[in-house]
């Protein structure tokens, strides 16, 4: 199966910032900001987030599980922009997009990727 | 380069290679980051902060010694395994460059090869190497003789 694209999930709503996609190891696959979008973080900032934060944050999220079933998502919603974490082909996929009031765009690229696996 | 341990009781300062350390015990903290993030994102944690380290302590070497030969420097990463008290560690170089390095540590102070115990020391190693040999490598193959108390790894290109 080929590896999803930036271009793939830049694709699945206008308000997507950035993507990244890392291993459970933490070797970081893409990390890529729309074309035209001005960045919040440094680049670097984001390649240590995939390296090393977004596995902890995803593997602390597992930790439970075992007894709340399989983690379907995890959303941390900053003043900037809101940060959206799903498992895809067994790796973390990372995006942010334009933050909203009422977490509709969450609901709607929630949507477009169950739809697009 | 100072090229021994320096432990000053009074000052409660401990040196070693010039280097600022403090003694903790190892195996309870990797047990404990084990149980706090579970083995896989513990040995992520681990592997992360000791492949920077290896590479910032070559880097440093490197710099300091430069007209050192490569086993010169290497041996001296060992000693300061030793002087650290992570046990006595070997290098060996393969004659082909696509084979593995070996790691091997005799008397390890911390003799798990799974979670952050697993990525301890040889991902300092694999991190020293990749500044050494200046190509990316990986860490593999952690096995644990108990029989024989040595930990050991292979370190392979990537």
């Amino acid at each position: 199966m080929p590896e999803i694209s930036p271009e793939d999930v830049f694709a699945l709503h206008p308000k997507i910032r950035w993507v990244g996609l890392t291993t459970h190891q933490g070797k970081v696959v893409l990390a890529k900001m729309r074309p035209g979008v001005e960045r919040a973080t440094p680049e670097n900032h984001d390649q240590k987030f995939l390296e090393l934060g977004a596995v902890i944050l995803g593997g602390v999220a597992e930790g439970d599980a075992a007894f709340a079933g399989r983690v379907k998502w995890i959303a941390v919603d900053y003043e900037k922009y809101t940060e959206l974490m799903v498992e895809r082909d067994g790796k973390y996929l990372v995006l942010t997009f334009e933050p909203d009031k009422n977490l509709q765009t969450l609901r709607e690229i929630i949507t477009a990727l169950e739809t697009s696996k | 380069m100072v090229d021994e341990l320096v432990w000053d009781k009074n000052t409660g300062e401990i040196r070693i290679l010039g280097q600022r350390h403090a003694a903790v015990n190892m195996q309870a903290l990797c047990n404990h980051l084990d149980s706090l993030v579970g083995i896989q994102v513990a040995e992520v944690i681990m592997h992360n902060l000791e492949f920077h380290l290896g590479k910032e302590d070559a880097a440093r070497i490197k710099t300091e010694k430069t007209h050192a030969k490569l086993h010169e420097i290497i041996e001296n990463l060992a000693q300061s395994n030793r002087l650290s008290g992570v046990g006595v560690t070997k290098v060996r170089l393969p004659e082909n460059q696509l084979e593995p390095i070996e790691v091997e540590v005799t008397n390890p102070a911390v003799t798990g090869v799974s979670g952050a115990a697993k990525a301890f020391m040889f991902a300092w190693w694999t991190g020293a190497m990749t500044i050494l040999l200046d190509k990316e490598l990986d860490l593999k193959n952690v096995i644990y003789d108990q029989k024989m108390n040595v930990k050991k790894c292979q370190i392979i290109p990537r």
